[in-house]
């Protein structure tokens, strides 16, 4: 087995945790704009967003184990968990390190959403922007494959999707593309709750 | 006297998007994978790129030599070859005038 494999999968389970972060976000950016104009539909987008969220939460850990286990890179517990605690850029590996608990922050609370005040939920589910973007940074500054031009390329990409839907959410409004005729769909529950 | 449950009587929830949860995972893991494969593929063939490239091994080979008296004698000598840099790429052939 390769000695460095631990590194490998470091590397390949960020990578992937950062995208299905960027997709989480977007994905619940589509949700709250309704730019999709029901296609697919709210319920849909919900469940996937949840989904995707918790992809997220799932490969960023394996992110953190494949750190610790590789014996390539000298990670602690202590300098994955805690902010400028380790010697290799520590600024870089701070902000992922807030990202990570932003984003285990929004999945408990969502998963523990209808327990705590909605207000409680809506303040920590707006972290998931800074946690995005806190992640984002973390991958171009800390990443060893961030020269990559295909990486950069989705950083690039996913950056101006989130920013363009939230400048669209901002200024027109929370559901702005619902139809003056409500339907059952247009109106179904679940949409709501992101 | 019977008292209904209200969260017996609330509907399981269905996963609405349950293609959409398979391809997100069957995506997110085979990516994951091919990124770490190609990651170690990538940095064996640099590895072994550098090998290639690193100083030559010294050789032993064996010399001949002819003594004052006319007599010989084969010893062997270590020798360290040395890189030869590759030749200069030939200048293109311009036309000159000629007086």
């Amino acid at each position: 087995m390769d000695p460095k494999l631990g590194w490998y999968v470091a590397r390949s389970t960020g990578i992937t945790a950062w995208a299905l972060i960027a997709l989480a976000v977007i994905w619940g950016l589509l949700l709250t704009t309704r730019v999709l104009q029901g296609h697919p539909t709210p319920k849909w987008l919900l469940d996937l967003h949840r989904f995707l969220g918790a992809l997220a939460v799932v490969f960023t850990g394996i992110h953190l184990g494949g750190l610790v286990a590789d014996n390539y890179t000298h990670f602690g517990v202590a300098d994955l968990l805690v902010p400028f605690a380790g010697s290799w850029k520590p600024g870089a590996v701070a902000l992922g390190i807030a990202g990570f608990y932003l984003l285990v922050a929004v999945e408990i609370s969502s998963l523990l959403m209808r327990r705590i005040p909605r207000v409680w939920w809506r303040h920590i589910h707006m972290t998931s922007f800074v946690a995005y973007w806190a992640t984002t940074l973390h991958g171009v500054t800390a990443g060893t494959d961030s020269s990559n031009r295909v990486l950069l390329a989705a950083y690039v990409g996913s950056a101006v999707t989130i920013t363009f839907l939230t400048a669209y959410r901002v200024m027109v409004g929370r559901g702005a593309a619902r139809p003056s005729t409500r339907t059952p769909t247009a109106v179904a529950p679940a949409t709501t709750s992101a | 006297m019977t008292e209904s449950n209200p969260r017996a009587a609330r509907p399981r929830r269905q996963h609405a998007a349950i293609g959409g949860r398979v391809l997100a995972a069957g995506l997110s893991a085979s990516g994951a994978l091919a990124l770490t494969a190609a990651l170690a593929t990538t940095t064996t063939t640099t590895a072994k790129a550098s090998t290639v490239a690193a100083a030559p091994a010294p050789q032993t080979i064996v010399v001949r030599v002819v003594l004052a008296d006319g007599r010989e004698a084969l010893t062997p000598v270590a020798v360290t070859p040395i890189p030869v840099p590759a030749a200069p790429a030939a200048r293109p052939v311009t036309a000159s005038k000629t007086s």
